[in-house]
């Protein structure tokens, strides 16, 4: 969702904290216990959550024991879309706002403290510390041992589906999509291509699709279709190709007509 | 690169015509729209122009040449699948019919089922039922929030009360804007850089009083041009016309990403 979160651009004011903070409920009647809480910074990064600080100034971020998390440098303002720490868990798209942007990931479980230190600093006021719980997920299973006789897996050829009943094409596209991608889609050639050879076919603006409760009233086999497919997406535009029961994902690029005919 | 190809029906605005097109009503306007400094609240309801959508005004000529080529333009789009222009009669809602135009074109490019949209059925409650001009991103604000209603449900131009009733309101839910942008007044390179995305915007001019769907950028005499659709029935070719020079810089300028998959 492209709404700006107004609180974001608190963050910006000199002085104030650049660590992520909580969204604070308008209060509406007063309550008997006094006030709301003011807002805080969020004290868990988990893996796959985006945890930002933001600063117009640059800083040093130290993270202290080391190796829990690791901290990355950006540019901004920029618009970075997926889930965000305490953002509940929903994927979202927010922009940044800030000229120097710290992402930080999480590596290692466990309990880091994050310094920041804005560069040029010469009191210790001017240093900010938070501890950040950090929840980096369970460990990737063991590899399997080499020297048993099994034969490997083969590699699955697609998605399984609930039968779709057809040969049907979703064109799933987001902000990242480059110029001649979204031209190769929008030609009448690949709109002439879909009417003539699918069964059915959607072209989706991805973050719009990732809304809960968006396909409620979409027709069931594309809810199936998504339904099945979404865990297992990449990022960026994808190519899904759903003939009957399997779905096979690729990358949506400017080729996506001549893909779609080796597909069929 | 030629220039793009014009029709002889499509009527050119530049700034070497003092020419107001007439044989149609109007309806932008912005006077209550409140000024700040960066420009009529820009970015308070919507997310602002996003820096990653930038085109280069170095790639424009190349771009539009290919999209020309590979008819990915707007205009192709909507003669292929014989989308007519809307009419907004004597209403002074071209700053609903424009949005609207643009959520019939972005649920059209996601391949769902065509169903006319009711301008009236978004300006008339906006503005108490009464005839009154508005702007462009009033009306998407309210796509997005509460949706459109289908002609077959509320006429495209009626503001009679008795549509506005639970019947519609529910309806109009299938037929909302779900995302959408709103760019800085006058800023060309935002304009630009989101049609060439295939983004059709909704842009109101005051040199005009009126609100139109823009469609495309063009190449026309070594400089970029504007082609848009009038929601005065079959005016110039097809609803389309061309603007550019100073002219084609919107003092209004939204444009939907996305729309209720329905």
């Amino acid at each position: 969702m492209l709404t700006l979160l107004l609180a974001l651009n608190l963050l910006l004011d000199e002085g104030n904290s650049p660590f992520p903070m909580t969204a604070v409920p308008d209060v509406v009647t007063p309550q008997p216990t006094p006030v709301a809480d003011e807002p805080h910074p969020i004290g868990t990064v988990q893996r796959e959550e985006f945890y930002v600080l933001q600063s117009e100034a640059p800083l040093f971020v130290v993270s202290s024991p080391p190796g829990l998390v690791e901290i990355t440098h950006e540019q901004g303002p920029l618009m970075a879309r997926g889930r965000f720490a305490g953002g509940g868990g929903k994927t979202e798209t927010r922009m940044l706002l800030g000229d120097h942007l710290y992402f930080v990931d999480a590596v290692q479980s466990g309990t880091v403290e994050l310094i920041v230190i804005p560069v040029g600093a010469t009191e210790a006021e001017q240093i900010q510390r938070q501890l950040v719980e950090v929840q980096a997920g369970p460990r990737p299973p063991p590899q399997p041992d080499t020297d048993t006789d099994t034969e490997p897996e083969p590699e699955p050829d697609g998605i399984p589906v609930d039968d779709t009943g057809g040969f049907r094409v979703l064109l799933l596209l987001d902000e990242s999509a480059d110029p001649d991608t979204l031209t190769a889609v929008d030609s009448l050639n690949t709109v002439r291509w879909l009417d003539e050879n699918t069964d059915d076919w959607r072209r989706w603006d991805r973050s719009t699709a990732e809304t809960d409760g968006e396909l409620d009233k979409e027709e069931p086999v594309w809810r199936r279709i998504w339904q099945a497919a979404r865990p297992a997406l990449p990022e960026g535009p994808q190519l899904l190709i759903i003939q009957g029961k399997t779905i096979t994902v690729r990358p949506l690029t400017s080729q996506v007509v001549q893909e779609l005919e080796v597909a069929k | 690169m030629s220039s793009s190809r014009v029709s002889q029906y499509e009527l050119i605005l530049d700034d070497d015509k003092a020419l107001i097109p007439k044989g149609g009503y109007g309806g932008l306007d912005l006077s209550e729209r409140l000024p700040d400094a960066e420009g009529f609240a820009y970015g308070q309801f919507a997310g602002r122009f996003s820096e990653d959508l930038y085109i280069p005004e170095t790639d424009w000529q190349g771009m539009i040449e290919e999209r020309e080529q590979q008819q990915s333009q707007i205009s192709d789009f909507i003669r292929h699948k014989q989308l007519a222009p809307l009419n907004q009669g004597n209403t002074n809602y071209c700053w609903a019919n424009a949005p609207v135009h643009c959520l019939e074109l972005v649920r059209m490019r996601q391949n769902q089922p065509l169903v006319r949209l009711s301008p009236a059925s978004v300006a008339a409650p906006i503005k108490r039922f009464a005839n009154r001009g508005g702007w462009g991103r009033d009306a998407i604000r309210w796509l997005a929030d509460r949706g459109a209603v289908p002609v077959g449900s509320w006429p495209a131009n009626s503001r009679d009360q008795k549509y506005y009733n639970d019947s519609n309101r529910e309806l109009a839910k299938n037929y909302m804007v779900r995302e959408w942008v709103e760019c800085q007044p006058r800023n060309l390179s935002q304009m630009v850089s989101l049609l060439l995305r295939g983004i059709p915007l909704a842009a109101g001019y005051n040199w005009w009083g009126h609100e139109v769907t823009l469609c495309e950028a063009i190449w026309l005499d070594g400089e970029v041009a504007i082609r848009f659709r009038n929601s005065w029935g079959n005016w110039g070719d097809y609803g389309f016309g061309i603007v550019r020079g100073s002219k084609m810089l919107a003092d209004d300028l939204v444009g939907p990403y996305s729309g209720s998959m329905t």
